[in-house]
């Protein structure tokens, strides 16, 4: 797929183009959204919105990247939904995240761990993804999707702060703070972590106690 | 625990300052002299070291969180973008296609009307553009469920073949099934069982009581090689039905930009197309199912006849059709031929029976009327074996099947697509693969390579497929095979 032929033609009103991008993106979108909102529903909802965004206003989409571009749509929408969500405790994101019980986890599902993974992947994955998500979904907003984007997806710092429209310093300082918090929640299941990892939460708990 | 400092030597604000630049140095996004701070520093803090690797930890755990996939295509149909785009814009781009593609007297006069009639329709409601019959039957339906098939996301559930009434094919309400040509029902197996030659709703009925849905011989001759002679009329009714709802289809994608087709374009030919004497609606109602009433006198047999009914409710069709006599402009009429031309110049023959079709329809109707089951092609290596439950929902890029297969839990398979008896290298190969789960259950998505031209099975020539699936590592060679094509569906009589 060319892309710049793709973005120029859904610039001029091609749905059936601006589909061939959202096919190539659709699955970096969602993980993103997924990630920040920790619910399948809701990021499904979020891209959709977004996908619908992006292409009523591609023509404003100049030289940045699509991807960037795409993407800031797909997180601005996040705090949107974020916000809504705060506004409705019944369904907050904790309440969706916190309780293994709570509807589909995709994390969870059977049929997204590929045929050859081991079986301790897939164990880490059914158990300790969930543990993760939860801890990411205890983190403040902004902390959160900079997390998201760069340890989840790799966005480098750039991207982020092109993205997020925040300075690098701040990028920085926010991805710190977000990392030192999570730390704390993913030691609050040791268990739950690779042995590599408790055994340093260990030594450090004995040194500091 | 960070501020615990094993030398007490070390300064308190380095710990801290360094203590804060970990994570930067980590992606190393920090500069030559914060770098030289934490170097030195971590070389003498064992706590600033410990920190480092448990964030590098974290950091790799957060990296290795499972890809998760959108529980639904995100692509956008054009329904969802109508009211964003000015009715200006769609005037310009149908109005160039129509001039390169119509070059009879008959098209341009079918052309002026349904402009006019498609300006107020869609000024009225905000469809997409809908030029073909049966979309502005749409248009003037009530039945909101009713979506344009954009040929973007175009969704396509398999009709069942009457015959397979216990088959349960969702017509899911929003899907623009008109695209669809329904899929043959479970397996051919079924296929042998139906006595060649004649289509009567009996033989149906008796297909039915064997546990493979048999399709009934009608069905399956109009598509393929139709042997008997009392089928061949409803070639031409399927040809037809064919070239309309493709040019709707193609109505209803085409982007702005004419497509590159050099002989007509998309839009021209549904101008052209309405055929004269099938209500609008038809299309609809043939790639739909069998309309209620006769499904269900007719398949029933095996089947309860709620249980068609309920099949086939959801569906718009019955509503289309009701509305459908009204709706069908004069001027169409004679465009029929030519569109047949233009668009799908392969159907031809099927044409001058035409006039006949409407005699068989009725049989037509009552076996499989959307669907247009082509008779797999043999592979006499494997046998075949009936799918239940089949849902098929082809979109651009995708092709999603559930249904339930004869098969042991557990057991793997692996889709393959086929085209005209040849197999397509098509999708993702690990998107073809899955496994049978309770009770037979099974569910693939396939999605195409990307890139792959022909991702979107509908924006290229219409053709058979066949989707089989196959049991890998089974004891016996078997497969299920799902013929569906991307030929307009068969109409409906009026």
């Amino acid at each position: 797929m060319d892309e710049m032929e793709m973005i120029a033609r859904a610039q001029r009103g091609d749905l059936s183009a601006f589909n061939r991008l959202v096919m190539a993106y659709q699955n970096l979108a969602y993980n993103v959204a997924y990630r920040i909102m920790g619910d399948a529903d809701a990021a499904a909802d979020v891209c959709q919105e977004a996908f619908l965004s992006a292409f009523k206003h591609i023509r404003a989409l100049r030289s940045s990247s699509f991807k960037s571009w795409l993407i800031r749509i797909v997180t601005n929408m996040c705090y949107d939904h974020l916000r809504y969500q705060r506004r409705r405790p019944a369904r907050s994101l904790e309440a969706l995240t916190s309780s293994d019980e709570t509807g589909e986890d995709p994390d969870h599902a059977a049929w997204l761990t590929s045929g050859d993974a081991s079986p301790e992947d897939v164990v880490m994955s059914h158990e300790l993804a969930a543990h993760i998500q939860r801890g990411i979904a205890t983190l403040p907003a902004d902390q959160r999707v900079i997390m998201v984007l760069s340890d989840v997806q790799g966005f480098s710092y750039q991207e982020i702060a092109e993205i997020t429209g925040i300075p690098l310093g701040t990028v920085k300082s926010r991805l710190s703070r977000a990392r030192a918090r999570l730390r704390e929640y993913l030691a609050t299941r040791p268990e739950l972590l690779p042995a590599e990892y408790r055994q340093l939460i260990h030594d450090d708990e004995e040194e500091t106690a | 625990m960070m501020m615990k400092k094993k030398q007490p030597e070390i300064d308190h604000q380095l710990h801290q300052y360094v203590s804060q630049l970990l994570s930067a140095y980590l992606d190393g996004q920090v500069n030559s002299r914060e770098r030289y701070l934490v170097e030195s520093h971590l070389a003498v803090c064992s706590t600033c070291r410990r920190d480092l690797e448990v964030l590098r930890q974290t950091v790799r755990l957060l990296h290795q969180l499972p890809a998760v996939v959108p529980p639904r295509p995100l692509t956008l149909r054009p329904e969802q973008i109508a009211p964003a785009s000015p009715p200006v814009w769609r005037w310009l781009f149908g109005v160039p296609g129509l001039a390169t593609g119509v070059v009879t007297l008959m098209c341009v006069m079918a052309l002026a009307s349904i402009l006019l009639y498609n300006h107020f329709v869609r000024r009225g409601d905000g469809m997409p553009v809908a030029l073909a019959p049966a979309m502005r039957s749409m248009a003037v339906t009530p039945a909101p469920e009713v979506t344009i098939p954009g040929g973007v996301t175009a969704e396509v559930t398999p009709t069942p073949a009457p015959a397979e009434a216990h088959d349960v094919v969702e017509l899911p309400a929003e899907t623009a099934v008109p695209t669809l040509v329904l899929p043959a029902p479970p397996g051919q197996a079924d296929v042998s069982l139906v006595p060649p030659a004649t289509p009567t709703p009996e033989l149906a009925a008796e297909g039915i009581s064997s546990p493979p849905p048999t399709l009934p011989a009608t069905q399956q001759e109009g598509f393929i090689t139709p042997p008997p002679p009392p089928q061949q009329t409803e070639a031409p009714v399927e040809a037809r039905a064919v070239e309309e709802t493709r040019a709707q289809r193609a109505e209803a994608t085409v982007p702005p930009e004419p497509e590159p087709s050099p002989t007509t374009p998309p839009d021209a030919v549904a101008m052209a197309l309405p055929p004269a004497t099938e209500t609008p609606a038809a299309p609809f109602a043939a790639a739909v199912k069998a309309p209620e009433g006769q499904a269900r006198e007719t398949v029933t047999p095996a089947t309860p006849p709620e249980e068609v009914g309920a099949l086939t409710e959801p569906s718009p069709t019955a509503l289309l059709a009701a509305e459908a006599p009204a709706i069908p402009p004069a001027t169409e009429t004679p465009a029929a031929p030519i569109a047949a031309e233009a668009e799908v110049p392969q159907e031809q023959p099927a044409e001058p029976a035409a006039p006949t079709a409407p005699l068989q329809v009725e049989e037509t109707a009552q076996g499989t009327p959307g669907v247009s089951v082509a008779e797999p092609t043999a592979t006499p290596t494997r046998i075949p074996i009936p799918v239940r439950d089949l849902r098929l929902t082809i979109k651009p890029g995708l092709i999603h099947i559930e249904g339930q297969l004869p098969l042991p839990p557990g057991q793997p398979i692996m889709a393959e697509l086929w085209r005209e008896g040849e197999r397509l290298t098509w999708a993702i190969p690990e998107t073809q693969h899955g496994k049978v789960q309770e009770e037979g259950r099974f569910e693939l998505e396939l999605k195409a390579q990307p890139d792959h031209p022909d991702a979107d099975l509908f924006r290229i020539e219409p053709a058979r497929y066949e989707l089989r699936i196959v049991p890998l590592e089974f004891e016996a060679p078997v497969e299920a095979r799902i013929p569906f094509d991307t030929f307009p569906p068969a109409t409906k009589q009026p």
